[in-house]
């Protein structure tokens, strides 16, 4: 067995694998046919439903992955060849020739600029920005090294030129490189390949072929800051704004024309986010969705399409499209469509339209499935081993991981990403750490005494025009470099690219310094780089100050430029005065006890056990019920595999109790959790009131949800035998006996029962129109004369297989459609038997329909299980607006909470389908593992201290500690004549976050946080109001 | 000017012993600034008492408006002062809204003499344009700096202006014949009660100020309405400490001398009255750490005394006279 996996293709789902298997304890070598990382995920401008800027949450990552010892970074590589099996494959990669020697290059850029060779479409612009032959795709690339296009160079191709190599002063231009072929050995093979957006392949009748018709990954480069317009809306004809943008969604998916049957599962949301981007970026643009479905199921997503109509006034149309024309004299696009609402044929003149087309596997896909010797399913996507295990490939040994297996977004990716690590380290058990090399820092620590003057580096951003574009940073670099203590000060484009890092390095190394500073973005994304920078250049990391500059200066004063400027000055002004009295800190490990503790026996609790028991470790579910299993128990046959529900159920069970690594503890509720990362204390309770603790070092959440029972809705009270929600009748159809459908002519489905609305529960709950579509088919299968109704809104069926498989069933049963504005109305017309009936306003039609129905099924939202804010508070995590936990980041971190050492999977989280459920819980092993595996965790140098001869025990720190890091302890204290009990507060270092809101409550002064105690904050101030004293300013 | 000296000759930073990381002298600091003027809200007035911005007696509140944002039970000492002195009074209560620091605490406990100069100058020329002849005060701080302190920077300010601590201000209009104490206690049994004396207002005024025997003959007084007065252990110029002073920080050590004061208070009677703001601050606190200790009701002299005051009307006293 080898130690060591090869992960082919380094977008997201690659990245965040190859972290989270460094991690476990395994060397990897990442492959990227593209000459830098970072995949789709970095040619995006943002991402839904936060807004974060895409680059700016991914940057770092693919920094750590450049740093991390233990990854392998073979990009502009392929895949050649593979032999062997699960444990040991040989892998020839091919190595094809950047004609540059990337030891010696430093990225600087000057052959690029010097390169004469006209410029040409750029690939990463989707085509839309310029280039020159010798080039990197982008400002942020990793690694940052350039590469020539051997077919547009001058010197490969005529042999004339030459200049890049003669302006080269790192002497890495190398005309002669070959190709290379290069042999590894590894044990397991992660296929995470991704998606492509040919939008040229669509058939004529969407305008693809016209100039101003884009596709949406066309348009998130045209949105995007560094993109080929600096972030300016403007159209290609002739680069105007448009004042009218249609967004055409489902543009080809959804489409056997077009040979895509299935839904690309994240159009909605992203044409969404482009057009409120679009309103934020120019005022003139108003958006228009030509919409079909809206599938935004995930969480906060479907109020965030809301938001999109009535904040931004973004216009939604349900429509279907005939045709995209241009007119020839304004390069406008005229649409043909037809308004679902009204049923007319109207035409719709827009300045630009940008079209959602199919994502698609990867145009190569066949070629690797034949490298890799793996299946490919109908749709050309990796085919899985089974439903249910989405991550195991045809062959053993070989996983799949995010797009290239079916359509997901990136919390589903990243969550599979950690999933596949999971399982890759359970296949690979035995062989953990035999590879790896701890990240070891060449230079050592330098000692910085508080008597050694301060000599400070100062590096400010311009994030390309982030922050460029409202902040005079020339200015703002001659002012600081003005101030006294300040060594050395400039400015550049990128402070986080890896060039960056190496000029930090050099700088440090050159000027001799002792603290640094970096004036750019948030630390939350980027201060764990640049400390590791300065850690590299034997700088103790807690030396590093970050100001930022683009959310404070840029962000808010976007319309003020000499505010702007002038506030970068003072802030930078102000870290200035507070790294001249920072001081080295120093971190603590903490070992961890090798076990977990899952909260909750259903599908994905059970999952999550067998992963970690798989891996050796001992895992303990703790379950409230008396069995195992959670809402499986109820349900009948399950979609789109139609498999009864039992068959999983059992075999799932059977592994669980079979496993002598797993620990049941079935009618049990948790009574209290003590303790922190590594070393967690629960007391339980049993149906007997028999208490018992359990110690582990981590705690999976896996406490699924619970179907909404919608009291009063629809005529359901409980008392009226025949209206029913979804899992009631599921729970009929389980039985085997079918009386109850007995003289039953008509059955009406009700979608959206409560969920979806203006008010109480806003959210889609992602399963129940794939449950709906289920049941209609059995009950027609049951009963061929059975009539049966659906009243929906939009159908949520964004899985690969379930696009068919509603179309399958669609005839089984007639479909209504309706909308907010116009509700359904119930009315119980008999008693015995009951009957009722049924108006709707059916906005296909537009008209209202009455019909007498014989039973009513409600399909209802998903909620959060019950006295979940008991186990929050116990837990110390949050739950979210609607009751369900909230992860540490909805998009990059969905199976963490903030507190280390807790993680998240399943309905707990959000609700989801069972493949999903079973995906989240091996991530959500797999993360949790990654502690267990190391055996030891180090706490941050960063957080509060009791100075305990001032400390007066009033207690007010515990009360407001968010992390519970605080205790009071109690001793005796005898003075002359009396003797008292003194409390004193302790803080446990491995809980502390460093928040400082004890310090800031102490009423003594006895808590300081360090690297932010109060004479550094004081001196803050004080280089604030001084200086503005100074210039007269009033206060 | 015990920190004033440490301030001078050691390297000892004071601002370390300042509780509340200093925010209160900051605002004092802030307030003795000439372009500062603060804009005390006035809502805690009670409603149909009327104020003024000039007249004859001056209610100078001290720092209760700022306490009241870390301590309960602080404000009812200034709604009772100021309803004692606008029942006595005939004309309206002068109250400044713009009311700065007397200068106690940067004087005794961060030695901070310039700005207690600036702060005196400011408060005295508010006193003057004003127009006021009488200062009464609750706190017996406030009592000191204007009784003792003041009088050294100004020479004339005794002359001009009667200072007087709300005991001293009974005490008068009850000898005077202005005043009578009414209200039996409601209990059937005798309460039994204890006075702390503040500092400021026995040992560290002039042997010739004789408040802490005004007060014992007030509390005699009380016997006839079912409150029997107890001394403690230690008592006048001889009391224990509250614990600390002049906002600066307290420490396990000031923990103890409290909970042995109020082990004394305890043994002494179920209701222990004081006449410093800080005082009932912080022997309160101590109780919520001690059990024992929690049972005794702290009250301020003026919060006591509201309750149990009448104006004696002239016509009724002429009809006594008959």
């Amino acid at each position: 067995m080898e130690g060591a996996v090869l992960v082919i293709g380094a977008g997201i789902a690659g990245i965040q694998t190859s972290l989270d298997l460094t991690e476990l304890g395994f060397k990897v070598y990442l492959v990227e046919k593209s000459p830098s990382i970072g995949g789709r995920m970095a040619q995006l401008d943002k991402t839904f439903p936060t807004n974060d800027c895409s680059l700016c949450i991914l940057a770092p990552k693919m920094v750590e992955v450049y740093r991390n010892p233990n990854i392998e970074l073979m990009t502009y590589h392929e895949v050649k060849e593979i032999s062997g099996e699960a444990g040991n494959f040989d892998v020839t990669v091919l190595k094809k020739p950047r004609y540059i020697d990337e030891d010696k290059c430093k990225g600087c850029g000057d052959c690029a600029a010097k390169c004469p060779k006209i410029q040409v479409p750029n690939l990463f612009d989707m085509n839309l920005g310029k280039r020159k032959s010798v080039y990197i795709p982008f400002p942020q690339a990793v690694p940052p090294i350039y590469l020539i296009d051997p077919e547009l160079c001058l010197m490969l191709t005529k042999g004339v030129c030459g200049v890049c190599e003669k302006v080269c002063k790192a002497q890495a231009i190398n005309y002669k490189q070959k190709e290379q072929e290069i042999k590894i050995k590894v044990g397991a093979i992660v296929v995470a390949t991704g998606f492509d957006m040919p939008a040229e392949e669509l058939s004529s009748r969407w305008g693809y072929r016209f100039q101003n018709v884009v596709s949406a990954l066309e348009y998130e480069r045209i949105l995007c800051a560094s993109g080929p317009f600096g972030g300016h809306v403007l159209r290609l004809s002739d680069e105007q704004e448009p004042e009218k943008i249609a967004f055409i969604q489902c543009a080809g998916s959804r489409d056997l024309h077009e040979n895509v049957p299935y839904c690309s599962s994240v159009c909605c949301m992203y044409t969404a986010k482009e057009a409120i981007i679009t309103s934020e970026h120019s005022e003139n643009a108003k958006c228009y969705v030509f919409r079909h479905d809206i599938r935004a199921y995930g969480k906060n997503f479907y109020e965030f399409t809301q938001r999109a109509q009535d904040e931004y006034g973004v216009k939604y149309f349900q429509t279907k499209i005939s045709s995209i024309e241009e007119d020839p004299e304004t390069n406008d696009l005229l649409i043909h469509y037809e308004d679902l609402k009204t049923g007319e044929f109207n035409d719709f003149r827009a300045n630009l339209v940008v079209l959602a087309t199919p994502l698609v596997p990867r145009k190569d896909i066949a070629n690797l499935a034949t490298v890799l010797d793996v299946e490919l399913d109908k749709y050309n996507f990796f085919k899985e081993k089974s439903y249910f295990s989405k991550s195991l490939s045809s062959k053993e040994g070989i996983f799949l991981c995010g797009f290239c297996q079916g359509p997901m977004d990136i919390p589903e990716t990243v969550a599979d990403a950690s999933g596949v690590a999971s399982r890759v380290a359970t296949l690979l058990n035995t062989v953990k750490f035999t590879k790896v090399k701890e990240k070891e820092f060449a230079v050592p620590e330098k000692v910085v005494s508080f008597t050694d003057e301060p000599r400070i580096g100062v590096l400010v951003c311009h994030c390309g025009i982030n922050i460029g574009k409202y902040v005079d940073v020339p200015k703002v670099r001659d002012y600081i470099k003005s101030l006294p203590n300040v060594a050395w000060c400039e400015d550049n484009l990128y402070s986080c690219s890896s060039d960056s890092q190496e000029l930090i390095k050099e700088k440090i190394q050159e000027h001799n310094l002792n603290r640094f500073i970096v004036a750019s973005c948030t630390p939350r994304t980027h201060e764990p780089l640049f400390q590791e920078t300065c850690q590299e250049a034997g700088m103790n990391k807690y030396l590093f100050e970050m100001v930022n500059i683009r959310d404070q200066c840029s962000w808010v004063h976007m319309t003020e430029k000499e505010a702007a400027t002038e506030k970068a000055m003072d802030l930078i002004r102000m870290a200035v005065s507070k790294a001249k009295l920072i001081k080295p800190q120093r971190e603590e490990k903490i070992e961890v006890i090798p076990t977990a503790l899952i909260i909750g026996g259903g599908i994905s609790g059970m999952t999550a056990a067998l992963e970690l028991a798989n891996q050796g470790f001992k895992a303990y579910i703790i379950e409230k019920e008396n069995k195992l299993g959670g809402n499986l128990n109820n349900l009948n046959i399950l979609y789109p595999i139609q498999e009864d529900a039992s068959i999983i159920l059992k075999d799932t069970v059977g592994k669980v109790e079979s496993n002598n690594n797993v620990e049941v503890h079935l009618e049990t509720t948790i009574e209290d959790i003590k303790g922190y990362i590594g070393n967690y204390e629960i007391s339980i309770k049993d149906s007997k009131d028999n208490a018992s603790t359990i110690k582990t070092g981590a705690i999976i959440v896996a406490t699924g949800g619970q179907e909404l029972k919608p009291e009063g809705l629809f005529q359901y009270d409980g008392k009226n035998k025949q209206v029913m929600t979804q899992l009631e009748v599921e729970q009929k159809l389980q039985k085997a006996d079918k009386s109850w459908l007995e003289n039953i002519k008509r059955v009406t489905f009700v979608l959206c029962a409560g969920a979806r609305q203006k008010e109480g529960i806003t959210y889609c709950s992602n399963v129940c129109c794939g449950t709906s579509i289920k049941n209609i088919n059995i009950l027609k299968e049951l009963n061929p004369n059975l009539e049966i109704v659906v009243i929906y809104r939009d159908f949520q069926m964004a899985k690969k297989e379930f696009e068919e498989y509603y179309r399958n069933r669609r005839k089984d049963a007639m479909f209504l459609r309706y909308d907010l504005d116009h509700m359904p109305k119930v009315t119980k017309i008999g008693q015995s038997p009951e009957k009722y009936k049924v108006e709707v306003f059916d906005t296909n039609l537009q008209d209202t329909i009455d019909f007498e129905t014989d039973i009513i099924v409600l399909a209802t939202p998903m909620i959060p299980a019950d006295n979940l804010k008991d186990l929050a508070m116990m837990l110390k995590v949050p739950l979210d607006r609607t009751g369900f936990f909230l992860e540490a980041h909805v998009k990059l971190r969905p199976l963490d909470f903030a507190t280390d050492g807790i993680f998240l999977c399943g309905v707990a989280q959000w609700p989801k389908n069972i493949q999903d459920s079973i995906s989240q819980a091996s991530g959500a092993a797999g993360r949790a593992s990654r502690f267990l595996s190391a055996g030891e965790i180090t706490t941050s140098g960063l957080v509060a201290e009791v100075n305990q001869s001032k400390c007066i025990g009033c207690g007010d720190c515990e009360v407001v500690c968010p992390y519970k890091a605080i205790e009071l302890t109690e001793t005796t204290k005898e003075f002359e004549d009396v003797t008292i009990i003194v409390k004193k507060s302790s803080i446990n270092s491995a809980l502390c976050k460093g928040c400082g809101t004890c310090a800031a409550t102490c009423p003594v002064g006895a808590i300081s946080v360090k690297h932010y105690d109060f004479d550094q904050i004081g001196a803050m101030i004080d280089s604030y109001l001084l200086e503005k004293i100074k210039n007269g300013g009033s206060t | 000017m015990a920190r004033y000296k440490m301030r001078q000759s050691t390297n000892k930073d004071v601002d370390d012993l300042i509780a509340h990381k200093g925010v209160y002298s900051s605002i004092t600091e802030i307030m003795s600034q000439p372009y500062i003027n603060p804009d005390r809200s006035l809502d805690w007035v009670p409603k149909g008492i009327k104020i003024a911005e000039k007249g004859d007696v001056l209610y100078y509140i001290g720092c209760i408006p700022y306490f009241n944002y870390e301590f309960d039970n602080v404000d009812t000492i200034a709604t009772s002062t100021l309803q004692i002195l606008s029942e006595i009074e005939k004309e309206p209560i002068v109250l400044f809204k713009e009311e700065i620091c007397c200068g106690h605490d940067v004087y005794w406990g961060q030695g901070k003499f310039e700005v207690f100069i600036n702060l005196a100058k400011k408060n005295v020329d508010m006193f003057e344009k004003a127009g006021i002849s009488t200062i009464v005060t609750a706190c017996a701080e406030c009592y000191r700096t204007f009784k003792v302190d003041y009088p050294k920077l100004f020479e004339d300010f005794s002359q001009k202006y009667e200072v007087k601590h709300i005991i001293e201000y009974i005490y008068d209009n009850w000898k005077a014949g202005k005043i009578e104490f009414v209200g039996k206690n409601e209990s059937e049994e005798e309460t039994s009660f204890t006075y702390h004396d503040p500092c400021r207002l026995s040992r560290f005024l002039p042997e010739d100020n004789n408040i802490t025997d005004k007060s014992r003959e007030i509390f005699k007084e009380f016997k006839k309405l079912g409150y029997n007065f107890t001394e403690m252990e230690h008592n006048k110029a001889n009391s224990l400490c509250c614990g600390v002073n002049s906002f600066m920080n307290c420490n396990e050590k000031s923990k103890a001398l409290r909970y042995k004061r109020m082990l004394e208070a305890n043994a002494a009677g179920e209701i222990m009255l004081t006449a410093c703001p800080k005082c009932k601050i912080h022997l309160s606190c101590v109780q919520e750490d001690y059990a024992d200790i929690s049972s005794v009701e702290i009250s301020d002299f003026s919060e006591f005394v509201v309750h149990h005051i009448k104006v004696i009307t002239p016509k009724k006293k002429s009809e006594e006279e008959k």
